[in-house]
């Protein structure tokens, strides 16, 4: 009876033994491979249910953008500014004399131009010193663009301060005029484009730059 | 060395040249398990065919295409009343359909998208006529960009991405099964072979031959049922959200297969555990 018993307990710890023997095996040939196999996993999975939406996200609020430009100062820190990620918005701009308004979101995906201006993640931040270039439908909230100015005043609020651009130069270049922008200025400028003409329909080849010099805003230390 | 004592270690010495060649059957009847389902699971067309079915595909791609044409539109200053019935479900599974199989098959096909341009190119000049729009306000040039960017989208959309890279490795799946299995199945014959030599008695033989058909049917189910458990493959990061979901129906099916496969070989051990038990009773009477 004990045999017939330890017989039949073979027919589990066996297979068992070989299963640990086997995949001891493979995890010891692998384990030089192991970490970016696990690595190349993580990033091709979440740990939940991956996210697909296109909701945008918000740290750009309105009392403290005007308590902001209330206590304004010539300058800021850079740690005291929170760095926006893609998709959210982090400032308001506006023309009063020509009613052009428009969240500002860090980004310029399809979803971001859908409900605001986008800006190009390659430029800076207001009172960065260099190039702000943003973007927006001209459909949408750039169409008040076709009757601005020079000398206009745009106005970019954000939680840090309040920034204001005085519009230099207009200028219509073809959307692959790489020469209309340049962001290694080491002045600031603010830079907005929109597809050209305005009332035109179909796809456009040009595009609309309005460029605009600093006049007023803090300007960000620790930068380097 | 007393006659007992040499019979003992002889047994012994046996069971242990037994216990590493029942081992290595498990491995060859793993990796039998693991080519076949690999052959029936993840390179099987129909598996591909079925998760675009289950998984919405041709609706979804429908779906998103019309979103990306619609904020095509916006700048292009055209209202979204233009894609009206411009996005056929009927038309979008045909094609689909037959790009997926002539890829799939290696051959090169083109989705057609004339009835998406004629549609669109109506559609947009009812909606010029019907606005009023000034003929300044327009050129064939730029509304035909516009079409073309629309079908650019759709045809994109639609074509699976990766799909072109499947053959590939398909073909070179082939060869390694064309050359891995009958390597296998002699080896494993070789091996069973040998442990009917090592035992005196068949139904020892027949037992150590078990336990490697048990042990294969383990090792094939332990990953697969990890990753169907935990569901991993279903948390893809893949965009767009279509085809996320496609790969992770498809995945899920695919690792199925080896599930299947285990079962096979867990009904060929129950085989041979019975044969253990009648051989073992002949002997016994």
């Amino acid at each position: 009876m004990k045999d017939r018993i330890k017989q039949i307990m073979a027919y589990f710890y066996m297979p068992l033994f070989f299963t640990l023997i086997g995949y001891g095996i493979v995890y010891a040939a692998s384990l030089p491979v192991l970490d970016t196999i696990i690595q190349v996993g993580n990033i091709i999975t979440s740990d939940g249910t991956p996210d697909f939406t296109t909701e945008l996200d918000v740290v750009y609020d309105d009392d403290t953008a005007s308590k902001a430009a209330k206590n304004q100062q010539q300058s800021i820190n850079l740690s005291e500014i929170t760095m926006p990620s893609y998709g959210t918005q982090y400032a308001y701009i506006s023309c009063e004399r020509i009613s052009f308004k428009a969240p500002v979101f860090w980004g310029d995906n399809l979803s971001i131009l859908n409900n605001g201006v986008g800006q190009y993640i390659g430029s800076n931040l207001p009172g960065f010193n260099s190039t702000i270039l943003l973007c927006g439908h001209n459909a949408t909230y750039c169409l008040p663009l076709q009757y601005i100015t020079e000398g206009d005043i745009i106005t970019v609020k954000t939680n840090y301060g309040t920034y204001e651009y005085e519009v230099a130069a207009i200028r219509v270049a073809n959307m692959n005029d790489s020469s209309a922008y340049d962001l290694a200025l080491d002045t600031e400028q603010l830079i907005i484009y929109t597809c050209y003409p305005f009332d035109m329909l179909g796809d456009k080849v040009n595009r609309m730059y309005v460029y605009g010099t600093k006049i007023s805003g803090p300007t960000v230390n620790g930068l380097n | 060395m007393s006659k007992k004592n040499k019979n003992k270690s002889n047994k012994t010495g046996m069971n242990a040249i037994s216990t590493i060649i029942s081992f290595l059957l498990s491995i060859f009847l793993t990796l039998i398990c693991y080519l076949c389902g690999t052959y029936f699971g993840l390179f099987n067309k129909a598996l591909i065919l079925d998760a675009m079915n289950k998984s919405s595909y041709y609706e979804s791609v429908n779906s998103y295409t019309y979103d990306e044409a619609v904020n095509l539109a916006i700048p292009a200053n055209l209202n979204e009343s233009i894609f009206d019935g411009v996005f056929s479900l009927n038309d979008t599974y045909r094609e689909g359909k037959a790009y997926l199989e002539a890829t799939l098959n290696g051959e090169h096909y083109t989705i057609d998208t004339t009835k998406i341009r004629s549609k669109l190119s109506e559609n947009i000049k009812k909606y010029i006529a019907e606005s009023n729009i000034s003929p300044d306000a327009y050129n064939d040039n730029n509304i035909n960009t516009f079409i073309d960017d629309v079908c650019r989208i759709y045809v994109s959309n639609l074509a699976v991405p990766y799909l072109s890279y499947y053959n590939g490795i398909k073909s070179m799946f082939k060869q390694i099964m064309l050359i891995g299995l009958p390597v296998l199945i002699i080896l494993s014959l070789i091996s069973i072979f040998l442990l009917t030599k090592t035992q005196k008695w068949i139904h020892r033989s027949l037992r150590y031959v078990a336990y490697s058909f048990l042990a294969a049917a383990l090792m094939t189910t332990i990953m697969p049922a990890f990753l169907l458990i935990t569901g991993g493959y279903s948390r893809l990061n893949l965009s767009p959200e279509f085809f996320s979901r496609l790969l992770s129906k498809y995945l899920g099916q695919s690792l199925m297969m080896y599930i299947y496969t285990s079962v096979i070989m867990l009904s060929a051990a129950l085989i041979v555990i019975l044969l253990v038990y009648y051989t073992r009773k002949k002997i016994v009477r």
